[in-house]
């Protein structure tokens, strides 16, 4: 066999480091974390998203059945309890939670749908021991129900928690490479919001707005999230956000409002979300972020009221002072007011109005409780519709507000049904494609050792785009499989070039160097004007094509820069 | 074959550039026209002109008619398609486009008429605000402009001949238009990735041009026309490989957004094979006999 060119070596050192970079481990065994739930106690313990789990419970977990059978074993078995009411007494069986909650003053609300017992009635005992109050009602259920202990090894840490089974984690199998599956190849949502405002908006701007987003993500537990800037040719600034596993409408709600908080007496503004007021707001403690008090109005109309606890920064505290200073007392029967409420505002609009009594009058009081409702056609609707306007709240009240209004210009969810698909079919096009490529080359030239350099050199300009995305993390996506397809082709054109250039009839005898030269003065021609035709997609259309002119452009120059050289080289070597 | 080329080069040149030219000119008149009737030079999709795209995923063979005159009584326009998948003629889903956005009214009458609940499993939903649509298709429009003129840098830069160069930017202004109103006649609706198609056919047609140009003025051997029929034979393999390549697959792709841009990619393909080599061959090849004054 010829000694192989320089050229060649150069090709292979690139192809082992793409290689190196990608990572391919299509066995890899195990699973690792989706998302967390910012309402559970895996949440609490610090665990986060793209862990991997090693053991539950000192069993190794090596796939997502494992996963399953080992977190099941956690549910407690189910159990008979009798409750007894003011209707008298119900049993029915549990599992991992009582089915109910009560008010404060130990009326049922938020039963499950599926729950016998009924909404309104007053709560005596569960299992005869009797209940005095909301405490006692908590210590009862959490004896009741059995937790588990939740042993978590990942590669991060150990973790040790109780849970009833309803840890909150989700998990996904592990990533067999470190190529980042962009939107189209694992389902998600992206969503493309426009700032609203008269003037221009900077790009300081745009960094707070996605440093707001990012934040109000984490305390959603929401899971790999991408936010990022773009632009397009008229300089309008746009935020692009990429979310897989959320669904639609949490996406909206989330990003939609501007979350501007405040807090009025009269007209003059006490304090503002974010933490410049508020430096500490209680969520996820039942002692000081309760829902209660649910009510059924009519057949069709249910509240829930929700209250939870802030605290006031000095500056905040000090402005309460002089304000409620000034107003007066007002007696209604044997409580006392002061003359004006605090009234609370998102985005504009009364969330609530709080009753201020009189002691606080010129008090620098820092300890504030915030309420709310929520509302649903079944109290457990609307249960759940006050937990998430609690939820909303204290998001704005922690991340503060947005520096715009945000206009949802583009939202679009592709079903991860659909990734999977996208992905076996885009191997299966390619491959066919090859084949078809094979194909003509033979019929021109009949030669395998010019088609089989040439499947050769295409196949590693795939391997080295692949490399260069893992490297640089871009998200592959349907434009960045666009701009393979493209490059690859191109580098076909340039490899017919190269041979022809080599095997033409001379009539002067042209040394190698020579005929590679002119070859590639025709390839570098061609290589210059796909690459300033892609130059103005880089600006246009706010970047959603970014991705397909800089996949194009890095592939083309690698094909330029590595491949075809090499393959000049090869073709040097078989045909001499 | 190749003594039939050389003898129509060699006779009349001149008459090879009756067809190219006269394709062009039609074309500017079909786009003229398009333009006069529709206000629009193409016809946009969903992601150009704002609108709601959804795929339903499901095996249920689905009713379009009635799901179409079921959701026109909300939507002012409904376009549905059904995806089928390679291989088997089976038909995997519906991609419903509409320029109304209401996503309410749309899971409605899905429901209604099929029974389906649109879900983040079983369904994708794309929506895009008209507002959006236009300033993305101003933005694509200028982009394909700017690509041109850089382009027509760069040739110009590599030849510094003036007529050469001149003769290739026609060439692919020409596909251009020629492509655009193919599409036009095959009722296509563009989509923002069908633009960059074009954006990439303009780079896949300059390269033969230049391949042409090179061995006819800057590095020739032999006679004019044994350089015009080794260059031919090189740019055909480069575009039949090519043609051969992205047909193959457009029959495999599932994705719709993928497919437009392979069929663009193609019909520019063949287009620009009869404009390099019937429209720049002769003009470029009368322009080398004149450079050499007769001497050849």
């Amino acid at each position: 066999m010829a000694k192989l060119g320089g050229r060649v070596w150069v090709l292979i050192a690139f192809l082992f480091l793409a290689l190196l970079v990608i990572d391919p481990s299509p066995i890899s065994t195990g699973v690792e974390i989706r998302s967390v739930d910012s309402n559970s106690p895996a949440f609490a313990e610090g665990i986060e998203p793209e862990e991997k789990i090693l053991e539950i419970n000192g069993v190794k977990i090596n796939d997502l059945s494992n996963f399953k059978i080992e977190t099941d074993k956690l549910i407690p078995e189910s159990q008979e309890v009798a409750i007894t009411t003011s209707a008298g007494v119900t049993k029915y069986e549990i599992v991992s939670s009582i089915g109910f909650k009560v008010d404060s003053n130990l009326t049922i609300i938020a039963a499950d749908s599926e729950n016998p017992l009924e909404n309104g009635l007053t709560l005596l005992k569960i299992n005869e021991e009797e209940v005095n109050d909301v405490e006692a009602f908590n210590r009862i259920v959490s004896k009741l129900i059995t937790k588990n202990k939740f042993i978590l090894k990942t590669n991060k840490a150990d973790y040790a928690f109780l849970t009833t089974g309803d840890h909150g984690i989700t998990a996904r199998k592990a990533k067999t490479s470190n190529i980042e599956k962009g939107l189209e190849l694992q389902g998600g949502t992206r969503v493309m919001l426009k700032p609203i405002s008269e003037e221009p908006v900077s790009s300081e701007d745009i960094g707070n707005i996605i440093d707001v987003m990012n934040k109000r993500m984490n305390i959603y537990g929401l899971a790999d999230i991408k936010i990022r800037p773009a632009k397009d040719l008229d300089g309008t600034r746009f935020v692009l956000i990429e979310i897989a596993g959320a669904t639609r409408e949490e996406v909206k709600d989330l990003i939609s409002k501007q979350g501007v908080f405040e807090a009025k007496i009269g007209d003059e503004t006490v304090f503002e979300g974010g933490k410049k007021d508020i430096p500490y707001v209680c969520r996820d403690d039942g002692s000081c972020a309760v829902i209660e008090s649910c009510n059924t109005q009519s057949p069709e109309v249910a509240y829930c009221n929700f209250r939870f606890a802030i605290t006031l920064s000095a500056d905040a505290a000090k402005k309460h002072a002089t304000i409620t200073d000034k107003l007066e007392i007002n007696y209604s029967g044997t409580n006392a007011y002061l003359s004006k409420p605090l009234d609370l505002y998102l985005d504009g609009k009364l969330v609530d109005t709080l009753l201020i009594s009189e002691d606080l009058k010129g008090e620098e009081t820092t300890q504030i409780s915030i309420s709310g409702s929520g509302n649903g056609a079944t109290e457990e609707l609307a249960y759940n519709d006050a937990v998430a306007g609690m939820n909303n709240l204290q998001t704005v009240l922690i991340t503060g507000s947005l520096p715009h209004k945000l206009d949802i210009v583009k939202m679009d969810t592709i079903s991860p049904m659909m990734g999977k698909a996208f992905i076996k079919n885009a191997f299966m096009a390619g491959f066919l494609a090859l084949f078809v490529v094979g194909i003509v080359v033979y019929i021109r030239y009949r030669k395998f050792k010019i088609v089989l350099p040439m499947a050769f050199t295409s196949i590693s300009e795939v391997v080295l785009i692949l490399g260069f995305a893992a490297l640089f993390k871009w998200n592959l996506d349907l434009a960045a499989i666009a701009g393979i397809i493209a490059a690859v082709g191109t580098g076909i054109d340039d490899q017919i070039i190269i041979v022809d250039e080599v095997l033409k009839q001379r009539i002067r005898v042209l040394n190698w160097k020579e005929k590679i030269k002119r070859a590639f003065f025709i390839i570098f021609s061609a290589y210059a004007t796909t690459v300033v035709a892609m130059l103005p997609l880089l600006f246009a259309g706010a970047g959603l094509l970014k991705q397909f002119a800089i996949t194009t452009i890095a592939g083309v120059t690698i094909g330029v820069l590595i491949t075809r050289p090499a393959f000049a080289s090869i073709v040097e070597k078989v045909l001499d | 074959m190749e003594k039939k080329i050389e003898q129509i080069f060699k006779n009349h040149p001149k008459k090879l550039m009756i067809l190219p030219i006269l394709l062009i000119l039609f074309s500017a008149i079909l786009l003229i026209n398009q333009q006069i009737t529709t206000g629009e030079i193409i016809q946009k999709d969903i992601s150009l002109s704002g609108g709601m795209t959804v795929t339903l995923y499901t095996d249920v063979q689905i009713d379009k008619a009635l799901l179409t005159t079921t959701l026109e009584k909300d939507f002012s326009e409904v376009l549905i398609r059904g995806l089928s998948e390679f291989g088997t003629d089976k038909e995997v889903g519906i991609v419903i486009d509409t320029p109304d956005i209401n996503e309410e009214d749309m899971k409605k009458g899905i429901l209604e008429v099929t029974g389906i609940k649109l879900t983040e499993e079983n369904s994708s939903i794309e929506v895009v605000g008209s507002s959006l649509g236009d300033s993305f298709y101003k933005q694509m429009v200028k982009a394909l402009i700017f690509a041109f003129l850089f382009m027509s840098l760069v040739v110009l830069i590599t030849f510094r001949k003036l007529l050469p160069s001149f003769a290739v930017v026609i060439v692919a202004l020409g596909d251009l238009m020629i492509t655009l109103s193919i599409i036009n006649i095959l009722d296509m609706r563009i989509s923002s990735a069908g633009i960059a198609a074009l954006l990439l056919l303009i780079g896949y047609s300059i390269d033969t041009d230049v391949l042409l140009t090179t061995r006819l003025l800057k590095n020739r051997e032999g006679t004019i026309l044994e350089s015009v029929i080794s260059s031919m034979k090189t740019g055909l393999t480069m575009s039949i490989t090519t043609i051969a390549a992205i047909s193959a697959a457009y029959f495999v792709s599932s994705s719709l957004i993928l497919k437009q841009m392979f069929l663009i990619i193609i019909i520019g393909l063949l287009v620009d094979i009869i404009l390099t080599y019937m429209l720049n061959a002769p003009m470029l090849a009368d322009y080398a006999e004149k450079q050499l004054g007769g001497k050849n």
